[in-house]
């Protein structure tokens, strides 16, 4: 027992002395990046164009796998058995909160919250010809019919679900329309297009096509600032709606728990270095997100100010229902 | 429209187009052969690849992966009974046991020919329709998918053969299976014992228990008797003539395919089971019981739906940038790599695009046809190897095929608890079709139903408030009263 403890300690340090002698010559070898989502979504291209960068920069494979199930539940369950030596990373977004809130194995703590690559405001958006005309507008209809009005979002408790429930609050009108949870935000848009649900919560790259073909109005965005491509759309604070504009989407790069600050800081500097490259500095133009890179540190705090607004936020819409 | 198909013909045949074309076929073709290896698998592995291409050459590549691989899956489901993607698992209903009955090369044959011809038809159909069709599916909405899963499942009616009571016991099973993972609305966890059930019992390696390594387990029961494939078989020519006595199957289907793969979320494993359903029906009452026991135009049915249903997943994707499949959600990405967004943009700001999909389709057909009947001779010498090398071959494609799914062993035990599952099903004669009829339709029904409810606030009236979701249903309490009213009239 105690000869195992010994040989234990030896090899603990070992490990130790090799993970910081070693921190400059990150990677060693082939990096593994799980992924959360299945191929083809936005997510997934995102992190595909990542690992295309990556390689460049490294000189070493990137190899991309999807392990998509329960919000990253899959995914974190799989990280975990993942011997943290700087060489398996994996994506992360808002999403993850939720589910870490639901999780009775994992909490925050669970990974390292490595770096932040970009953030995406929520947005209400209804048909060209609905009779919404404005964020007022559907507060008055919501107030006057209540439950006749629907709310076609992803899941429950998530990102866009608690974005809605901030605004719900604001506006006075909580558990007045019925939210309606699609298996992703695309699949909502769809419904509000045809019709299905009256509003949808969506982001600027989701909706831009429909408003430009003239399929969808886009009534009021959860931002300091109008976004570029929606200049005719009021923010939610110039509509008179005091909701919390750093809830936002937002995507990064997680690693197993215990992966050493150095590589984690060696990782991040690769992911910067990409993420200013000219082709994913154009991709994040043309999918209609925000740069918004942070390190290691910066990202753990941004992390945990969103987990807490997802706790106080996830309990609200508990209590609701 | 000329114009635009005259430059698309100039645009797509380029060289590197055209090599592009060819790898796409030739990588669908492996990918869809492969049990456990989907399309959409094969199209994410090779979308970093697309990164340095131009933007049709890379597209022209993808869409080539995504329709080759549907057909190809086709032909280990009809050898070994081993379905390469779930909607040929309706192509195994009869093509495996027509190559029990020496007939592979036939059903090969007539496998590949429908697969061309169905996504030939239905090529026309998008051509023609694709902007019209892709708005009328919009007017799917949660009411409308619930009512077009009920009809679904009351084809069991038809789907059944024999025993009424069997088959409502394996649709039973299946929906008890698909209860498995987490809750579509609520998120709360049913039956989750490990995490990686979180999304439910892995629909891929349960096919392939159910179906091939449950094959295996007979094949290793009846011995090292041969099988009776007469090499004569292996040498008949291939003509389209030979699908001239399932014309009125091939047109059917072609349509059912088509409508039913334009529907956002319907896609191809459910356009097989709709076609094979109708063409039962529709066929001679004497007819029907051989359906399931070899009967070639189950294989037509199904193998036309499934073609025809690529073709027409393109329709909302091209014209509203609304993915009616897995595959098709990968080719957004791979469009959106290129600068390019799906969508009703896309004909007014690049038109080239949808029509050098639509010339490359038409391109990619003949290539893809000559590919597999040249290859019908060598996969029927496969049926000629004793059945022990056989069986112990077809049991590592399995094991292979369910960890490539998802590069984890997780899902080589759910291939081989399912395995046995079907074992013993079979034993007891329950057929998988009414099985895999819940498990593609179990979670549409319920996660639709249940939004319903939401929208209606609680009303069941909500459901039988809308046109579409009215006659879907209507047709379904007729598909499954028909065969009870025949009964009552004899």
């Amino acid at each position: 027992m105690n000869c195992k403890k010994l040989v234990g300690a030896v090899l603990g340090s070992t490990l130790l002395i090799s993970a910081s002698a070693t921190a400059q010559d990150w990677p060693n070898g082939d990096l593994r990046f799980i992924l959360h989502v299945s191929p083809g979504g936005a997510t997934d291209v995102l992190a595909r164009r990542l690992a295309d960068g990556m390689q460049q920069i490294t000189g070493t494979n990137v190899v991309v796998e999807n392990q998509p199930g329960g919000s990253g539940a899959r995914q974190l369950a799989l990280m975990s058995l993942i011997e943290p030596d700087g060489q398996t990373i994996g994506s992360v977004t808002a999403s993850h909160l939720g589910m870490l809130q639901q999780s009775e194995e994992f909490d925050l703590s669970s990974i390292e919250w490595s770096c932040g690559m970009v953030l995406d405001p929520y947005l209400l958006a209804v048909r060209a010809d609905s009779d919404i005309q404005s964020l007022e507008d559907m507060v008055a209809k919501a107030k006057a019919n209540p439950g006749g009005l629907t709310i076609g979002g992803f899941g429950e408790a998530s990102g866009g679900h608690v974005a809605w429930a901030m605004f719900e609050e604001a506006s006075g009108i909580v558990g007045d329309m019925n939210w309606v949870p699609y298996d992703s935000v695309g699949d909502a848009v769809v419904s509000a297009l045809g019709g299905h649900s009256d509003v949808a919560i969506a982001y600027v790259g989701l909706v831009k096509q429909y408003v430009e073909s003239g399929d969808m109005r886009v009534i009021g965005i959860q931002s300091d600032t109008r976004s570029e491509s929606l200049p005719d759309t009021p923010t939610y604070a110039e509509a008179g709606f005091d909701v919390d504009t750093t809830w936002q989407q937002f995507r990064g790069v997680i690693a197993p728990a215990g992966t050493s600050m150095e590589h984690q800081q060696a990782l991040c500097d690769v992911v910067e270095q990409t993420m200013q490259s000219d082709e994913l500095m154009q991709y994040v133009r043309d999918s209609e997100l925000t740069y918004g890179f942070m390190g290691p540190e910066p990202f753990k705090a941004f992390v945990e100010a969103q987990n807490e607004a997802a706790i106080y936020w996830g309990e609200r819409l508990e209590s609701i229902q | 429209m000329l114009e635009n198909f005259t430059n698309a013909f100039e645009l797509v045949f380029a060289v590197r187009v055209l090599v592009a074309l060819m790898i796409g076929v030739l990588v669908g073709y492996c990918v869809g052969a492969m049990p456990g290896l989907t399309s959409s698998i094969g199209m994410a592995l090779l979308i970093p690849f697309t990164f340095e291409l131009d933007a049709i050459s890379a597209i022209v590549m993808l869409v080539a992966i995504y329709m080759a691989a549907d057909y190809a899956a086709g032909i280990p489901a009809i050898l070994v009974n081993a379905p390469g993607q779930p909607a040929a698992a309706v192509s195994a209903f009869d093509g495996y046991p027509m190559t029990l009955r020496g007939e592979a090369g036939k059903a090969l044959n007539l496998s590949i020919m429908s697969s061309a011809t169905g996504a030939f038809i239905s090529l026309i159909l998008l051509v023609i329709t694709a902007q019209a069709m892709a708005r009328a599916a919009l007017a799917f909405g949660p009411a409308e998918y619930f009512a077009l899963a009920v009809l679904g499942l009351s084809l069991i009616a038809v789907l059944s053969t024999g025993s009424t009571l069997k088959a409502l016991i394996g649709l039973l099973f299946g929906l008890v299976i698909v209860t498995v993972g987490i809750d579509p609305i609520r998120g709360s966890l049913r039956f989750v014992v490990t995490p990686m059930l979180i999304d439910g019992i892995p629909f891929l390696p349960a096919l392939i228990g159910l179906f091939a390594l449950s094959e295996v387990f007979i094949m290793l029961e009846r011995g090292n008797e041969r099988s009776r494939t007469e090499l004569g078989v292996m040498r008949a020519k291939p003509s389209l003539s030979a699908l001239w006595p399932f014309r009125r199957t091939v047109l059917r289907s072609s349509f059912i395919g088509y409508a039913v793969g334009v529907i956002p979320g319907a896609g191809a494993a459910i356009a097989s089971l709709v076609s094979y359903g109708f063409a039962k029906r529709a066929s001679k009452p004497a007819d029907r019981d051989s359906y399931g026991k070899g009967n070639p135009d189950g294989v037509v049915a199904s193998e036309v739906a499934n073609n025809a249903a690529v073709s027409g997943a393109l329709a909302p994707l091209l014209a509203l940038g609304v993915p009616g499949s897995a595959s098709a959600a990968v080719l957004i990405g791979g469009l959106t790599i290129q600068g390019l967004q799906p969508g009703p943009m896309l004909f007014v700001n690049n038109p080239q695009i949808p029509y050098s999909i639509f010339v490359s389709l038409l391109v990619g057909l003949p290539i893809m046809t000559a590919i597999g009947l040249l290859g019908v001779p060598l996969w029927v010498r496969l049926t000629r190897i004793p059945p022990g090398a056989i069986a112990t071959l077809v049991a590592c494609i399995c094991v292979l095929g369910a960890f490539a799914s998802s590069n984890n062993s997780f899902e080589v035990l759910v291939t081989v608890v399912f395995g046995i599952i079907g074992y013993f099903l079979r034993k007891v004669d329950i057929h998988p079709a009414p099985i895999v009829l819940a498990l593609v339709l179990g979670y549409m029904m319920e996660s639709n139903l249940r939004r319903a409810m939401i929208i209606g606030n609680d009303n069941l009236l909500f459901l039988v408030s809308r046109p579409i979701a009215i006659v879907l249903l209507l047709g379904a309490v007729l598909v499954i009263a028909s065969p009870l009213l025949g009964r009552l009239r004899r």
